[in-house]
């Protein structure tokens, strides 16, 4: 076990032995944080992680401060790590860390490293002690890219409009940048998805977001609207040190997000929808022996051609339930479904699946004391989106039908 | 029936008419207790349901909002049901989603009445729920509408 994951697990045991603990106060520095490890198993391929053999790489464990250094001015950074596969490898970063000022209740104003929102649920995402699931709906929050949406460098105008008897608005405008790390899973997904030999720079710029939610009238209701527009710098090896590159001259990217969530009692239902629409033109500089096979011309002379990609997804969404029947035990589901909407038709069904993800997930989070839980959780899967098959195999007719196992402790302070 | 077996119904018939007799706190009882300086004078339901959801965190003042909740109670329960319209699970997920994102900080937490009137009587801000019937000469008591 790695040496950060014993020194999280001293510390977050040490909470433990404290009853009815809220939180570490170091002075005027309030502290908080949280361990999780899990296992996944799959009864056929790979999926995030080795999980056809079984896998427990697959923990996130995290730590944050908090202190306000006047009265409306608080500074705070939150430490995480993770480990999913070959992704994360339990290396400690930067989660959030901004100051914020609270001038208003309509208007404030952070800078640093801020949350990107993305949804209901993006924000709090690597924290599933906050969530009855183990994971959330993949067609809105994609595992795989995850830390390309966590957070970015910038500024963030926000604040909560009184509207009266009609409820509350809530908004963040936000502005700044991202550099995805090349051993993320971010990368990663790129590489397979795109049969890319290698991506060596992605640099997410010009972020403009906005995000608003509306808690209506009705108790319990809320709706919410995400609109992301961002430049994306891109460039790609795509046959091994050949010189076959690829770079990207974007012309559009948008993340378009719809939410509702209803609470009723012990009962909450919820489903968001998403959309990635892109535009791209992709210069491909192509050598002799790989621009007759990449252009489909044999004739096809070593030269840079460009190649138009415009992609608008719009078949991304999932609903979900949860339940709550008593302190301990709350069950949850969900239908999901994505649709990786390539310019490539698919020649074949196989080559379909490979396109698309569906998944039926049960989940069931035992709730042991405040700052310990347990779940448990099942996914039907259907398609082959982000999967990979197992090791020394292909994938075949018929391998789009598959299952997804997970369990997960946490312990939160 | 065996003897255990009776003996076993006996004590749940007397558990359950003791339950019969043990009257949970019910919404009329719970009043919003604030610090004798916050300015506001009135509070409606929906001020007191925006402020510990999170989304009212300024007095008509602008001085900041102190939140402070009474643990694991029947007091507790009701507070949450007539006035924040969530459970206590919810309640304390929502706070824990804006700690966790660096947006929010977790409401103070008592374990009796009398720690909660103490902290509200004596912090700038601060705002509290008690039992009616509880002494509250130290604070500002307002019936929320």
């Amino acid at each position: 076990m790695k040496k950060i994951t014993l020194f999280m697990i001293t510390i977050c045991m040490s909470a433990l032995i404290v009853s009815n603990i809220q939180a570490a106060d170091l002075g005027n520095i309030e502290t908080h944080g949280f361990i999780s490890q899990g296992y996944l198993q799959t009864d056929k391929h790979d999926y995030l992680a080795d999980t056809k053999d079984g896998s427990y790489q697959f923990n996130e464990m995290g730590i944050n401060f908090n202190t306000f250094v006047a009265d409306d001015l608080k500074v705070g950074l939150q430490l995480y790590a993770r480990d999913m596969g070959e992704v994360g490898n339990d290396e400690v970063v930067l989660n959030w860390a901004f100051a914020e000022y609270n001038w208003r209740d309509w208007m404030g104003f952070r800078a640093g490293l801020v949350k990107f929102a993305l949804g209901f649920y993006n924000d709090t995402r690597d924290m599933d002690m906050l969530r009855t699931s183990i994971f959330l709906p993949s067609s809105v929050y994609n595992e795989w890219l995850r830390d390309g949406v966590n957070s970015m460098k910038g500024y963030e105008l926000f604040g909560n409009i009184s509207l009266g008897s009609a409820g509350t608005l809530k908004y963040q405008l936000q502005t700044g940048e991202t550099q995805i790390p090349l051993d993320s899973g971010t990368i990663k997904f790129i590489e397979q998805v795109n049969n890319v030999y290698r991506v060596n720079e992605i640099v997410v710029n010009k972020i403009y977001n906005s995000a608003v939610q509306w808690i209506t009238p009705l108790d319990g209701l809320r709706l919410g609207f995400c609109y992301a527009k961002f430049g994306l710098t891109q460039e790609w090896d795509l046959v091994t040190d050949s010189g076959n590159e690829v770079s990207f001259d974007n012309k559009k990217n948008e993340y378009i997000t719809y939410s509702i969530e209803y609470t009723w009692n012990n009962l909450v239902v919820a489903a968001e929808k998403w959309a990635n629409n892109r535009e791209a033109d992709m210069v491909m500089h192509l050598d002799d022996t790989w621009a007759p096979i990449l252009t489909g011309n044999p004739a096809a002379p070593a030269n840079d051609y460009t190649v138009n990609k415009d992609n608008d997804s719009d078949t991304n969404y999932y609903v979900s339930a949860s339940y709550r029947f008593t302190d301990l035990l709350e069950l949850g589901t969900y239908y999901s479904f994505y649709e990786n909407n390539s310019d490539l038709e698919p020649d074949t069904e196989l080559e379909e699946q490979k396109n698309e993800l569906t998944d039926i997930c049960l989940s069931a989070r035992f709730d042991i004391n405040d700052n310990w839980i347990i779940k448990l959780e099942g996914h039907k899967m259907e398609g082959l989106f982000g999967v990979q098959p197992e090791d020394g195999k292909t994938f075949e007719d018929g391998d789009e039908d598959w299952y997804l196992y997970a369990a997960k402790m946490t312990f939160s302070f | 029936m065996t003897l255990k077996k009776t003996k076993l119904w006996i004590i749940a018939v007397i558990v359950g008419i003791l339950f019969t007799f043990i009257n949970p706190v019910s919404a009329e009882d719970v009043v919003i207790i604030i610090n004798s300086d916050v300015p506001d004078t009135a509070l409606s339901k929906e001020d007191v349901k925006k402020i510990y959801s999170g989304h009212k965190t300024k007095w008509s003042n602008n001085d900041s909002i102190v939140l402070t909740v009474i643990q694991k109670s029947e007091l507790h329960k009701a507070f949450l049901k007539e006035f924040v319209k969530k459970t206590p699970s919810q309640f304390k997920m929502n706070w824990k989603h804006l700690m966790f994102s660096g947006k929010g900080k977790i409401p103070k937490t008592f374990n009796t009445i009398e720690q909660m009137v103490d902290y509200v009587a004596k912090n700038e801000g601060a705002i509290g729920y008690v039992a009616a019937s509880s002494p509250t000469d130290s604070v500002k008591v307002i019936k929320a509408k």
